[in-house]
């Protein structure tokens, strides 16, 4: 659904980015991760058309946002952190403006159903000026969902939302793949928030991609019950692993048949051999060396 | 084609739903009040009278409603004009950016040409707009203030001195409106272009009007006579001609073309820019 293509930036000649390259299937929540300055928002700056690449490309759809940026985008919807709005217009206006840009003509029940779906039915008339954080973050949701995209780009969804806001749009995005088949992809500070909803996540560090994927199958720790211990530490130590905190690392080409038919081969009765469940901030901060 | 006209019509939409959008309108009555009182006190009178009678023409029918209307226009179109069109078109691109509207804007399947051209769109049609109300007040309130009768135009800097019939001063007035509203874009077009550069929507609008200023300060420059008909100021002035006994039609158009490519010139520089930035958060 989403491709992007070694991309590169620099501004000011310091590098944003460096030879990023994502794959997003199509069906897929899937999470962007990074410290503040790491590459996110160059990165979606680029998806969407806002910001050139040095090189590299960004395609949606199988459409390159670089060469045919209507094209592309005309299967996207985009939230934005603090999404700005005109204060002085209301709800509805400030829709039926965002959505005219569509380029097509968009029937007023499927912008009624977006302002249903975003929960502010009751609010769409009133001046924006008047919103609060989260009426603003629903009008951009809505705004988004007109006219019904096949992939959502959302940066930072969640910011400034209180733990009820937070758990709405949470489930509101976990709607958009379940019920209308929509790819996204999301950027959060909020580990937790990512963890309920990724799979697969890439982290962005310094401008580099320092992993992509399954994060829960990525774990490189794991926990033996073998007998006897010691001898079982000996040879995990022999193989590369090393024990921290009654667990064992393993590095990227670690492979653990073969680790059990060698303690199996030194006569280690080995009774369990299990990847220890870590939470996504754990596997963050592991990857960024923190 | 309903596209984009829905498309225009958010943007006019956008634009005349600010409060700001119509200071220059509430300026406007005001200033054109404070003129008629001016063109009221008696030396200043005075003076219109004698320089009527003394070129033959009876005061009374000739400081008119239509004569008033026009001295207002003249004496404050291009001082106020400058000021509110900077503000509006020096802040129509840079404003959006500043506030974040245009990221928005940005994220959906249109181009960046077409954006710009649907924002100039309706700069253009606010300056139409504020044109209209500008000839139409200043007429109410000459009317109110003096009643019908013929006009008597007196603008020294074009060298012009004219006197018409009722029926005549109409025709011309009304010739007058659309040439001032397109010498009006060119400061339009300036506020534009500012505003595609990357600069706050305040420094826009002053450096629109620094502009303005210095062509005019060096208009008036005697050292600069020789070439006073290059200066903008001076070309934007070409409207002034539909109140000659004979329309310098060829010379007036001359100066129109020059201030169209002048205004397609900052209108492609602000687009070449505007295409080439980055909007990031």
């Amino acid at each position: 659904m989403v491709s992007l293509r070694a991309l590169n930036k620099t501004f000011g000649g310091r590098p944003a980015i460096r030879d990023i390259s994502i794959e997003v299937d199509r069906g897929e929540i899937f999470g962007l991760l990074g410290h503040n300055g790491a590459g996110k928002s160059t990165t979606f700056g680029i998806m969407l058309g806002m910001v050139a690449p040095d090189s590299g490309e960004a395609l949606i759809g199988g459409k390159s946002v670089q060469r045919e940026r209507a094209a592309a985008l005309a299967s996207a919807g985009a939230i934005f952190e603090t999404p700005s709005f005109y204060d002085y217009l209301s709800g509805w206006e400030n829709l039926a403006f965002f959505v005219s840009l569509s380029g097509r003509r968009i029937p007023r029940r499927e912008l009624e159903e977006a302002v249903g779906r975003a929960g502010l039915s009751d609010r769409i008339g009133s001046k924006v000026g008047t919103y609060s954080h989260g009426m603003r973050q629903r009008l951009g949701l809505a705004q988004a969902l007109v006219p019904r995209p096949e992939f959502l780009l959302l940066d930072e969804p969640t910011d400034g939302l209180d733990p009820l806001g937070i758990r709405e749009i949470r489930e509101t995005i976990r709607s958009f793949r379940d019920d209308l088949g929509i790819t996204v992809m999301l950027s959060s500070h909020l580990l937790a928030e990512v963890e309920h909803l990724c799979d697969r996540v890439a982290i962005l560090h310094q401008g580099r991609l320092v992993f992509c994927g399954e994060w829960r199958t990525a774990s490189r720790r794991w926990k033996f019950q073998c007998e006897p211990e010691a001898a079982a530490s000996e040879v995990l130590r022999s193989m590369g692993l090393t024990e921290c905190g009654g667990h064992w690392e393993s590095g990227p080409d670690f492979d653990p048949a073969a680790t059990v038919a060698a303690m199996v081969a030194a006569g280690i009765a080995v009774r369990g051999v299990t990847p220890s469940r870590q939470t996504l901030e754990d596997f963050y901060l592991e990857r960024l060396g923190s | 084609m309903s596209v984009v006209l829905a498309q225009l019509g958010g943007e006019l939409r956008k634009l005349f739903a600010r409060k700001r959008t119509y200071i220059g309108f509430a300026a406007f009555l005001g200033v054109e009040i404070v003129v008629l009182i001016l063109l009221q006190l008696p030396r200043v009178r005075k003076g219109l009278v004698r320089l009527l009678e003394g070129a033959g023409y009876g005061a009374e029918e000739y400081l008119s409603g239509l004569t008033l209307g026009l001295m207002i226009t003249l004496s404050t179109v291009f001082l106020l004009g400058a000021l509110y069109l900077a503000l509006v078109a020096g802040d129509v691109v840079s404003k959006e950016v500043e506030d974040g509207t245009l990221r928005m804007i940005l994220s959906r399947p249109i181009s960046r040409l077409r954006v710009l051209a649907l924002k100039f769109a309706a700069c253009l049609v606010y300056t139409f707009t504020l044109t209209v109300f500008i000839t139409v007040t200043a007429l109410a309130a000459g009317f109110l203030h003096a009643g019908g009768g013929g006009l008597f135009v007196f603008a020294p800097t074009e060298g012009v001195f004219a006197v018409y019939d009722a029926a005549s001063g109409w025709g011309r007035l009304a010739l007058s409106v659309p040439l001032l509203a397109l010498s009006l874009c060119t400061i339009t077009s300036i506020g534009f272009c500012f505003s595609c550069l990357p600069m706050k929507p305040a420094a826009a609008t002053i450096v629109t009007l620094s502009v303005l200023f210095v062509d005019t300060i060096l208009k008036t420059l005697p050292f600069f006579s020789s070439i006073r008909g290059w200066f903008l100021t001076a070309k934007m002035n070409a409207w002034v001609g539909v109140f000659e006994y004979r329309i310098p039609w060829e010379a007036m158009f001359e100066q129109y073309t020059w201030l169209l490519a002048i205004n397609a010139t900052l209108l492609v520089a602000g687009a070449v820019v505007f295409h080439s930035r980055d909007f990031k958060s």
